[in-house]
Formats: structure tokens, sequence, C-alpha cells
């Protein structure tokens, strides 16, 4: 059986990128799913939030969206992002992480503004951890 | 006949030109080179969503939804993109008759018609067809802006049962040389212009995170508008190639101008040193 598929994530008005990986981790209605090779097919709805890309090398890779959808076939995922904001748009020193907890907010009541902010904050908080833990892998999606 | 002064600044005149006409040739083969490429990249964006209907209508082939359901039009909206500038040959003058036609024949009882573009909403106002809504300011340049904006208001008429079916009316672009004037309906969706999906074998059932009509709820306003781009995008880079035409042929003309003044002021100034030295022969005579 693979233990790896073919990932293709599609932004509107960018480059198709594509990537060899082991698993998928991302944002849905009812929480985070993860997905991996050989999955049953499955289509979904991605919520504003941190796409967790864990490739062949075991690379644990991180960016965030705000909105899209998941398609898992034959072994095939694509991911259609509404937009996706990476570890290079963020200034991790000047931006300030509410002191509250920033998850599980209802964002279907968003503008597109608020759900970029939000994601920015989750990704901080998520990347702050990381570095503690020993380092963070970053990619980059856009061209 | 003009004296030398005249011909001379004719020709000035016809270099300054010249120059403006290059110049905007230039201009619009490298924003033509860039129009190409986003529709390239939206191609691959908008295939994958119809990959994803394709799928869910293959999985429920008695799924039913209002935007995939053709209802019974009483009103029927009609965008129309139009063009940003003038100096593009006939480009907005054939959009906007096409327009016409397609509002004047089509036959819902009631109409509402959409513009979008500088050249085409100027048009209509002049011809008195009433606009519901009015995109000037929509173009390529501020599309990440605007573009959500107006494709909700569209969606939104639909879902409230405001209008029962949209169309869309743009110059598609085919190649640096070809474009055509299309007509397309964007909802209710039509699937079978979709492209077929690949080949596939005997899948397992699809789990569905939330349910299809949720998904679906989602999908159809993005599809929408990213549609829209790609009909705003093939609509820019069809006028900037008809404006490269059209200002190739331009500076064509006047290098053909530039040389037949040239030639009469050669003629000019022989005529003016023949005349000079047969009243000197004259005069010494």
């Amino acid at each position: 059986m693979k233990k790896s598929f073919l990932l293709a994530i599609a932004l509107p008005g960018k480059h198709l990128q594509t990537f060899e990986a082991r698993q998928v981790i991302l944002p849905s209605k009812n929480g985070y799913i993860g997905f991996m090779a050989g999955r049953q097919p499955l289509l979904a709805t991605i919520e504003p939030g941190l796409i967790t890309i864990i490739d062949i090398k075991d690379h644990h890779l991180l960016f965030g969206t705000t909105g899209g959808f998941a398609e898992m076939i034959d072994n095939q995922a694509s991911l259609l992002c509404d937009s996706v904001i990476e570890v290079k748009d963020l200034d991790l020193d000047e931006e300030k992480v509410p002191a509250g907890k920033i998850y599980n907010r209802d964002t279907s009541q968003m503008t597109e503004i608020q759900k970029r902010e939000y994601v920015k904050l989750l990704m901080i908080s998520q990347l702050r951890k990381k570095t503690a833990a020993g380092g963070a892998s970053t990619m980059t999606i856009t061209e | 006949m003009a004296s030398l002064r005249d011909i001379r600044q004719k020709i000035g005149g016809v270099s300054t030109t010249q120059q403006i006409t290059s110049a905007m040739k230039m201009m619009s083969t490298a924003r033509l080179g860039r129009a190409i490429e986003a529709i390239n990249l939206t191609h691959a964006y908008i295939s994958k969503f119809e990959h994803m209907v394709q799928d869910l209508k293959r999985e429920l082939p008695n799924f039913k939804h209002p935007c995939m359901t053709a209802r019974p039009v009483k009103c029927s909206c009609i965008v129309v993109i139009g063009g940003e500038r003038g100096l593009c040959g006939g480009f907005n003058h054939d959009l906007n008759r096409f327009a016409q036609g397609i509002i004047e024949e089509h036959p819902a009882p009631q109409k509402k018609i959409v513009a979008i573009g500088r050249k085409v909403i100027r048009y209509f106002e002049q011809k008195g067809i009433e606009l519901y809504a009015t995109f000037p300011d929509l173009t390529v340049k501020t599309l990440d802006s605007e573009l959500f904006n107006t494709s909700r208001i569209l969606f939104e008429l639909y879902q409230k049962n405001e209008v029962d079916e949209i169309h869309l009316v743009y110059t598609s672009f085919a190649s640096a040389v070809a474009r055509y004037l299309t007509s397309l309906r964007l909802l209710p969706i039509d699937t079978s212009n979709m492209p077929p999906k690949r080949p596939g074998k005997a899948l397992q059932p699809f789990d569905f995170y939330p349910s299809p009509l949720e998904i679906f709820s989602q999908l159809m306003p993005r599809y929408l508008r990213n549609l829209l781009y790609r009909a705003i995008v093939e609509s820019s880079a069809s006028e900037q190639s008809s404006r490269m035409a059209a200002m190739t042929s331009a500076t064509d003309r006047a290098e053909e101008i530039i040389e037949e003044l040239k030639l009469d002021l050669h003629r000019s100034r022989q005529a003016l040193i023949t005349r000079e030295i047969a009243e000197v022969i004259a005069g010494s005579q």
C-alpha cells in the first residue's frame, strides 16, 4: 500500500503547487481532520485556520488559509484555498497575540480581512509553541 | 502648394503621434503578456472547481440545488463586461452592439442589466438603457478588492429569487489575433458544458464534510466569483490585444504619412530652388 499521495494546492491567480505528502491536517466544519494515503474519497470544506502538511521526509509544513475546499480521490488530494497566509507574511516580533483564547471562534460571520487577522493570530500562536519545542518548518505556496 | 515650414510642422506632428502610438503598442504588449498568464492560472483553478462539481453530481445523481435547477424565468440578469478605455479598434463598439442585441432579444419579461467597465456604462447611458448596477472601477488592477463585493451582489440576487438566471456577456480571448463575443449562462450552472471528469475506476462512496448541500452552497459563490474573474481577465486581454493591433496599424500608417510628407517636402524644396535659379537667370539676361 502506498504511503504517500500527490497533493495539489490551487489558489486563484497563482501557480498550482504540488507535493508528495504523507499526511494533511486541515480545519473543517467539525474541527481539524487529517487524511493519509489510500483514504476513502473525500470532499470537505476548509474553514479558516491552519493547514499542516507532513511530507515524505517527515517535515511538518505549516501555513494558514481563510477557507476553501479539499478533495481526495484516487490517492490524489486537491486543496482549493481562497487565500493563504505564509510565515513570510507575518512579523513575529511585532504581532501581538491577545491573552484570551483565540481558538474556536465563530468565523462564519467574519469578513475576509477579519478571517486573515484571525488566521495570523493562530499561526503566531502555533509558531511560538513550535519554536519553544525546537523549531518549525515553513513553506512557500505562492510564487 | 503648402510651404516648407508647414510641411516640416506636419512631419513633426505625425512623428510625435507615431511615438505615442508606438509607446501604447509596447504597453499593450506587456499588459497582454500579464493577462495571458493570469488566464492560464485561472483555468487551472476553475477546472479544479468543475471537477468537484462533477464529482458531487456523479456521486449524488439525484442531488438538487437551486444553483443547478432551472426555474421559470421572470427576471433575467445580464452582466456585461466592457472595456476600460478607447483607442482599441472596434473592441468597444463590437461588444456594445452585441450586448445591446442580446438585451433586446432576450425573452425574459424583466431584465436587470449590470455593467462593468467605463466604456460600456457610458454607451448604455447614451442609449437610455436602464442599469441595475454599475462597476466602473472593477478592472484587472482592482480585482482582488472589488470582485468579492460584485460577485456577492450577483449571488444574492439569484439566491433571493430576485432574478431567475444570470448571463454574462464579454469578449473571450482565444489568442493575440482571435477573440470572440461570448454570452454565457452563469446561474443556474450548466454542468454539461463542464469538461468531463478524468476516467475513473469504480470508486468507494464519498465522505462529505459537512453535508453535500452545505458544501455546494459554499462552493457556488466561489465558483461564480472565479468565473467572473476569468471573464474580466479575458476581456482585459482581448482589449489589450485589440489595442496592440490598432496601435501597430496606427504606427505603420504614421510611418507611411511621414514618408509621403518627406516626398512632398523634397518636391517643394526642389521647386523652390528651380524657381529661384530661373529668377536669377532671368535677372542676369
